[in-house]
């Protein structure tokens, strides 16, 4: 298995991610192909948002991260520490977080920070530079860009702070966008017109995107690719399309089943038995065995395989037809 | 707009020290009168001097007499030197600010580094180190942490000069052009003379210089893990920002305005221990004054170092939260 | 995350606690032994004078030496505990005493009381404290009652702040309104169902200040305030051993010097002890 770079932008195999003997993120594979918006699904504590941040470079130094391979286009980035890598971080690799009013700085003004971050990258000064920062903020559809690079995020709607965070993380034009639930703590009308917009200027740069969010709906909405995780492991793979239709996880359909937009009235509603296991504790091989009605003895002794024609995949031994 | 307001709101403080002030020289035990007038003095003469002090005025009648003088900026005469109050501290002031400002400097930037090397390695040595120099500071009596440098640094090693006032007495004193004798003497291009005085700076400057440093260090260290652990920061760093941009603009710069406050706060220390600490080194600024005329019962240049000492506390402040407001966008909204 | 912080912060300078603050409390209990029966203790009189055996280093009959006038410094820094721990002991209960009572004024009238209070406290402390104490010394003349009560307002507004604060927010609790509807009168709802909960307050808050006016009043002595020369206290006999660094003589001014320094040490840690034992959520 040699790794396909031509399709991939980035690939993980077995990648582990542990505090100490607790292993949060459980030999996971993951590919990103390029061009494409994937999907990492999964309730919170499922270990989706620290798959995002090794990618970012910002995994917490709390953690250790083991993989057979994790690599960006040929860029080993399993040591975070190396200085090539370090040019991917904000240069090829962007990530945008939840709550961006926390995730800018409050003491400078947002024109500053994006120039900070071209004036690292692109090497702009000057006159060069403020032209560029005043396009990066128009380019996310901020009014009178001219003005506003000179506000402080505390004079700003927290929707208008992600367009801010999302200015500065497309300002490089890099390849990989990460989103880390985006619009977690904003208004509905809001959060439609963040992804909008940040869905736009993906496909309109040919850029691949790690969508990460708890929100099945959102992720049928904008996603061509969607991966399960459930307690550190990745459940399902499969394109969207072929997810919703026809999910073949007992997990993904627990998932489907719980969320207010999948089921036709709110009695329709099935709560999912039981909550994400305490990861500290002895865990059956399928992490999922004992929330789940279809388990049989073997999903406690070995680990599913993962299965299925590309973009149906999945890891159960026991999955709906 | 906002720095008007901040201005205007310094002004009850200051109306609250000038009647603090006023109540202590009324408090006076004793008859001032028969006190000025002198021992030898008949019953008419102290009338007389009474009438001439306005003693013989109802109270508020004479608290409009104090503000009426402080308006003309005389704060009275000094019974010891003859000189009037305002010449003799404006004469010490210098003095006492470059040993102020001096120690203020040294105890900010050494302790924005201890705070700094504790904040990025919680529990390493420049961590220890703060919480020795904190407990340290506060129980260390600074007019005997003077005389134990003092013995040390002069009177074992040889290496500091004697403690006696700004400048040996073989060199000759510079000409007064800022007062600040580091300048002065630079000024004149006489470098034999500005390390002289640099010498004679060094141990008062390091005895006062150790009580602010343990409460900077450790705002530092607090203020700064704050920032650190943040989401900002995460974000500079996710950017792939230069460690040093990623520590000074957005690590130190949002925990700045709390460290400026406790800069604040040490300077108002360092203002109260400096009388202390001018005694203890022969200091001649206007502690030393004070504590001169206060122990042969001179009472005008007490009162006067009092009000001065009270009025550029309040002007520190004011200018530091006017810096604050410069700085930290945040500071601003509450006007 | 940011509650982590805070509690990390407060409770680190124990972080060893229990161990750590038993150490300050029995140091402490020993201070309060030496005050009490130090001139019993005493091996020399502390204030005969002997020629003879003037400025004596350090020895197994003098542990300290002797000082110009032959006296034993050792009997003289022990006699001397007393005087320093009651010119710090009455200090702190006049200001305990007057800031509680002007504190829980403000805290239970609010509104207007609350604002001249505020101005007045927010003067006092605009004066470096050392410089306020100078000048309250020169307006009550040159005693040790003006040593006593400058070292007592420059430490009040402490007390007047914190109870203020633990006054005004218990002011509108449903069982203070219950008990205004009861007709009991606001001075006892205070004394007796409100400043109960900040004993613990107080108490941590009067370890630390007695540390700090001991400080102040042997700073004040040093400059030559207050308590007079031939009785013992640390701040005048470290005045007295200044001008004998320069023949060497060391002892004179260390071993008073560091006693001090020991007693405020000890008021300060057992404070921060007392904090941890009696607050839960600093630990």
């Amino acid at each position: 298995m040699t790794p396909d770079w031509t399709t991939n932008l980035v690939e993980a195999r077995d990648l582990t991610i542990s505090f100490g003997a607790t292993a949060v993120v459980d030999t996971v594979s993951l590919d990103l192909p390029k061009g494409r918006i994937t999907a990492l699904v999964g309730e919170s504590g499922s270990g989706k948002s620290l798959i995002a941040h090794s990618i970012a470079g910002i995994l917490t130094p709390a953690a250790t991260l083991q993989a057979a391979r994790f690599g960006f286009s040929g860029v080993d980035l399993s040591d975070a520490s190396g200085s090539g890598w370090r040019d991917l971080r904000g240069r090829q690799i962007a990530i945008i977080f939840q709550n961006p009013r926390a995730a800018l700085s409050p003491v400078r003004r947002i024109g500053q920070q994006i120039g900070d971050v071209i004036a690292r990258h692109r090497g702009l000064k000057g006159a060069e530079l403020s032209r560029a920062v005043v396009e990066a903020l128009a380019s996310v559809g901020i009014v009178d860009p001219e003005a506003r690079q000179h506000a402080y995020t505390g004079e700003l709607s927290g929707g208008m702070c992600q367009r801010v965070m999302i200015a500065l993380a497309l300002a490089c034009n890099p390849r990989l966008l990460i989103a880390d639930e985006p619009t977690t703590g904003l208004d509905n009308t809001t959060q439609a017109a963040i992804l909008d917009l940040v869905v736009e200027q993906i496909r309109a740069r040919h850029m691949a995107c790690l969508l990460i969010t708890h929100d099945l709906a959102l992720a049928r909405e904008y996603a061509d690719e969607i991966r399960v995780m459930h307690a550190g492991q990745i459940v399902e793979e499969a394109e969207s399309s072929r997810l919703f239709s026809a999910p073949r996880h007992p997990y993904t359909r627990a998932l489907l089943g719980a969320s207010a937009s999948q089921a036709g009235s709110i009695e329709a509603l099935e709560p999912i038995p039981g909550s994400l296991p305490d990861l500290r504790g002895d865990l059956p091989a399928c992490r999922f065995a004992d929330r789940c009605a279809r388990a049989e003895p073997r999903c406690r002794i070995a680990k599913p395989l993962t299965t299925g024609p590309s973009g149906a995949r999945v890891a159960c031994w026991n999955p709906v037809s | 707009m906002r720095t008007l307001k901040r201005l205007l709101s310094a002004i009850p403080s200051i109306i609250g020290i000038v009647i603090l002030t006023f109540v202590l020289t009324r408090l006076l035990p004793g008859d001032p009168a028969a006190y000025f007038a002198g021992p030898a003095a008949t019953p008419e003469s102290i009338e007389e001097v009474r009438t001439q002090l306005g003693l013989d005025k109802s109270l508020p009648a004479q608290f409009v007499d104090y503000i009426s003088a402080l308006a003309k900026l005389d704060l009275g005469r000094s019974l010891s030197s003859g000189q009037s109050v305002v010449d003799d501290l404006a004469a010490r002031l210098p003095a006492t600010l470059e040993l102020t400002l001096g120690a203020l400097i040294v105890a900010t930037m050494l302790g924005i580094s201890l705070g700094f090397g504790a904040a990025l390695r919680p529990g390493g040595w420049p961590d220890r180190l703060c919480d020795a120099v904190t407990v340290l500071g506060q129980a260390m009596p600074t007019f005997f942490l003077g005389l134990l440098l003092v013995f040390v640094f002069y009177y074992l090693l040889g290496w500091a000069p004697a403690p006696m006032g700004r400048l040996e007495i073989f060199y000759s004193s510079p000409t007064e052009v800022t007062g600040f004798w580091t300048l002065d003497t630079l000024i004149e291009g006489n470098v034999d003379a500005f390390r002289g005085v640099l010498r004679q700076l060094v141990l008062p400057v390091v005895t006062l210089a150790l009580f602010g440093l343990g409460p900077i260090a450790r705002m530092t260290r607090t203020a700064l893990l704050e920032v650190l652990r943040g989401d900002s920061v995460r974000t500079a760093r996710a950017f792939g920002l230069s460690s040093r941009k990623v520590l000074w603009t957005y690590a130190f710069l949002p925990a700045a305005v709390p460290i400026l406050n406790t800069v604040g706060m040490v300077l108002s220390f360092l203002l109260g221990a400096n009388v202390l600490v001018e005694k203890v080194f022969g200091w001649p600024g206007v502690g030393a004054y004070a504590i001169e005329s206060l122990l042969v019962s001179d009472f005008a240049p007490v009162q006067g170092f009092v009000l001065l000492m009270a009025v550029m506390y309040v002007a520190v402040n004011l200018g530091i939260d006017l810096l604050a407001a410069a700085i930290d966008p945040r500071t601003r909204v509450d006007g | 995350m940011a509650e982590n912080m805070v509690s990390t912060t407060t409770s680190r300078p124990l972080r060893r606690v229990p161990l750590a603050g038993r150490v300050p409390l029995a140091l402490l209990g020993l201070l309060l032994m030496a005050g009490i029966l130090g001139p019993m203790l005493a091996p020399y009189d502390p204030t005969t004078t002997d020629s003879a055996q003037a400025l004596l280093p350090p020895s197994s009959e003098h542990w300290f030496g002797t000082d110009q006038l032959g006296r034993d410094v050792f009997s003289r820094t022990l006699v001397a505990t007393r005087t320093d721990l009651l010119v710090g002991a009455v200090a702190v209960s006049i200001s305990l005493v007057i800031g509680t009572a002007i504190g829980a004024v403000a805290g239970w009238r609010g509104g207007r009381t609350d604002v001249v209070i505020g101005r007045f406290i927010d003067s006092i402390m605009a004066f470096p404290l050392f410089v306020l104490a100078v000048g309250i010394a020169a307006g009550l003349g040159n005693s040790l009652t003006s040593v006593i009560v400058a070292t007592a307002i420059v430490n009040l507004p402490f007390y007047a702040r914190a109870v203020r604060f633990e006054v005004s927010r218990r002011r509108n609790a449903g069982w203070v309104e219950a008990a205004l509807l009861a007709r009991i009168p606001p001075s006892k709802i205070v004394a007796l169902h409100i400043l109960p909960n900040l004993v613990g307050l107080l108490a941590t808050q009067s370890s630390l200040n007695m540390g700090w006016a001991i400080l102040n009043a042997a700073g004040l002595s040093f400059i030559g305030l207050g308590i007079r020369p031939p009785q013992p206290e640390w701040g005048i006999m470290v005045a007295d051993g200044a001008s004998y660094i320069f023949s060497g003589e060391w002892w004179v001014f260390t071993f008073p010097g560091l006693t001090l320094m020991g007693a405020v040490l000890i008021f300060t840690r057992a404070g921060d002890a007392l904090r941890q034992l009696l607050d839960p959520r600093s630990k």
